[in-house]
């Protein structure tokens, strides 16, 4: 599904991201993790094509797809949820198939008491709950997400997982997600990676990641990787 | 205050020539206005919304100076764009509101395009990366630029208005401040003070400052409630 090639990108003369190579197939479920500043932000805005890469190449190679992402910071627009909701579907779905698309996410995301709230004044959980929803929305291939929990409370973190689990294995999504918490690597991922200074530092199973890190960074990291 | 008093007989009893003069303050400014917003407005959406690109920190430099152009210099360019030995001088446009409206429009669209690529540029990289991410149409995302940014944009208007009813040096240039033709508020009340005809004058500025007061008012409306409390 995405190929990685040699790919380097710099802020002025540091190396912030540097992948020789990395392949993710279809249908897997990546946890990118790593501490603040490994390039995790700068890799998914590489492979959603929302900057580009200063050497190297990705290639998506599956005819037709193309990815959806959701940033670090989402945008609420300045309209109700619910037209957060209609201004990203299709024009040519019909009246009836939109109403649905739209009741069901918001019943997935538990987003019905916020459906008339202004999505640019919403709190930063809301906010990351109604963009993961205007994802949701319609059925994608390829989804990237960064930290898409990461302001969210408990119950929302919840709903958020499991939206995504239910939502991946129904449409055969291959997902990229950034992540900060050890427990939603294991909930969701079938593999995860371990950045460091912009590199590959590791990359295996999550359960066998977690618990035994082959590495010498891998094993600092993991210290604070408890579940 | 005896001036302000015969000034404000002279507001009430609908003078001919001070009614005629307000129409042709509105119509050339609003025309102006109008005219450097349909212009202006698309181009400052493109530079403020767009990445870097070649030549743009130029393009934005000289932007900025223009924004600062001394509406005296934009006049004498109309003037010797129009004047009879021009190159559009067969036109024969000169000491016509039409010039008025032409030189105005000279300082006037840069002041849009400038503060509207500013205020467009403030949110346009995290609606943007949002946008993309989800792969909307141009067409949506140049909606939502402007929906976003509805309150400033109408600011921008106002600005480009303000500018185009309080501007004296190009149009008295270009325009020639003909009684019952082109002559215009700004440029009567110097006429009229420079003539020691008080009266006239403050009539004319307390108008100015009326026309100016009630579209702010009615921009106000436009602008709509904003519940934001910080
Ligand atoms: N536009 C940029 N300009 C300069 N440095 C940047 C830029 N974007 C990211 N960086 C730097 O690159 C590194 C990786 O950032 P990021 O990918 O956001 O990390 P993460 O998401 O893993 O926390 C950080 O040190 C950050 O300061
Ligand atoms: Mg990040």
């Amino acid at each position: 599904m995405i190929t990685i090639n040699a790919i380097k990108k710099y802020a002025g003369k540091r190396c912030i991201v540097n992948i020789p190579h990395l392949t993710i197939k279809e249908n897997e479920c990546v946890a990118l993790i790593g501490a603040n500043g490994s390039g995790k932000t700068t890799l998914l805005r590489i492979i959603a094509g929302t900057i580009e890469a200063d050497e190297g190449k990705v290639t998506i190679d599956s005819p037709g797809i193309h990815p959806y992402y959701m940033p670090q910071i989402s945008f609420g627009f300045a309209m109700s949820v619910l037209n957060n909701l209609k201004t990203v579907l299709p024009k040519d779905m019909s009246k009836d198939e939109k109403q649905k698309a739209i009741s069901d996410v918001l019943k997935l995301l538990d987003l019905e008491p916020l459906a008339k709230k202004v999505g640019s004044k919403l709190s930063g959980g809301e906010t990351q709950r109604m963009a993961l929803a205007r994802l949701l929305i319609t059925p994608k291939k390829l989804l990237l997400l960064d930290e898409p929990s990461s302001a969210a409370d408990i119950k929302g973190i919840d709903l958020i997982e499991t939206a995504l689990i239910e939502f991946c294995k129904k449409n055969e999504t291959t997902l990229v997600m950034a992540t900060h918490s050890p427990k939603q690597a294991l909930n969701i991922a079938t593999r995860v990676i371990l950045l460091q200074g912009g590199e590959i530092a590791e990359s295996g199973a999550p359960e066998e990641l977690l618990k035994n890190p082959q590495t010498e960074w891998g094993k600092q990291f993991m210290e604070h990787w408890r579940v | 205050m005896n001036a302000f008093k015969q000034a404000m007989s002279l507001v009430f009893s609908l003078d001919k020539e001070l009614w005629h003069i307000i129409g042709v303050t509105l119509r050339m400014s609003l025309s102006s206005t109008a005219i450097s917003c349909i212009i202006g407005i698309p181009l400052g959406v493109f530079l403020g919304s767009s990445r870097r690109f070649r030549g743009k920190a130029l393009l934005m430099r000289i932007l900025h100076t223009l924004m600062g152009l001394p509406p005296v210099v934009a006049g004498l360019l109309v003037f010797l764009l129009l004047s009879h030995s021009g190159p559009l001088g067969s036109l024969k446009l000169l000491f016509s509101v039409e010039a008025m409206v032409i030189a105005q429009c000279v300082l006037i669209i840069p002041i849009v395009i400038g503060l509207c690529a500013s205020v467009i540029g403030i949110n346009a990289p995290r609606l943007l990366e949002t946008a993309n991410g989800l792969r909307l149409p141009r067409t949506s995302k140049t909606k939502l630029l402007l929906i976003e940014n509805k309150v400033p944009l109408v600011s921008v208007v106002l600005t480009g208005f303000g500018r185009a009813i309080s501007e004296v040096g190009a149009v008295s240039l270009v325009g020639g401040n003909i009684q019952f033709k082109t002559r215009v508020m700004t440029t009567a009340i110097m006429l009229e003070t420079n003539k020691g005809n008080f009266e006239f004058a403050i009539a004319l500025g307390f108008l100015l400052i009326m026309i100016a007061f009630i579209i702010n008012f009615a921009a106000s409306f436009l602008k709509g409630n904003s519940y934001d409390y910080y």
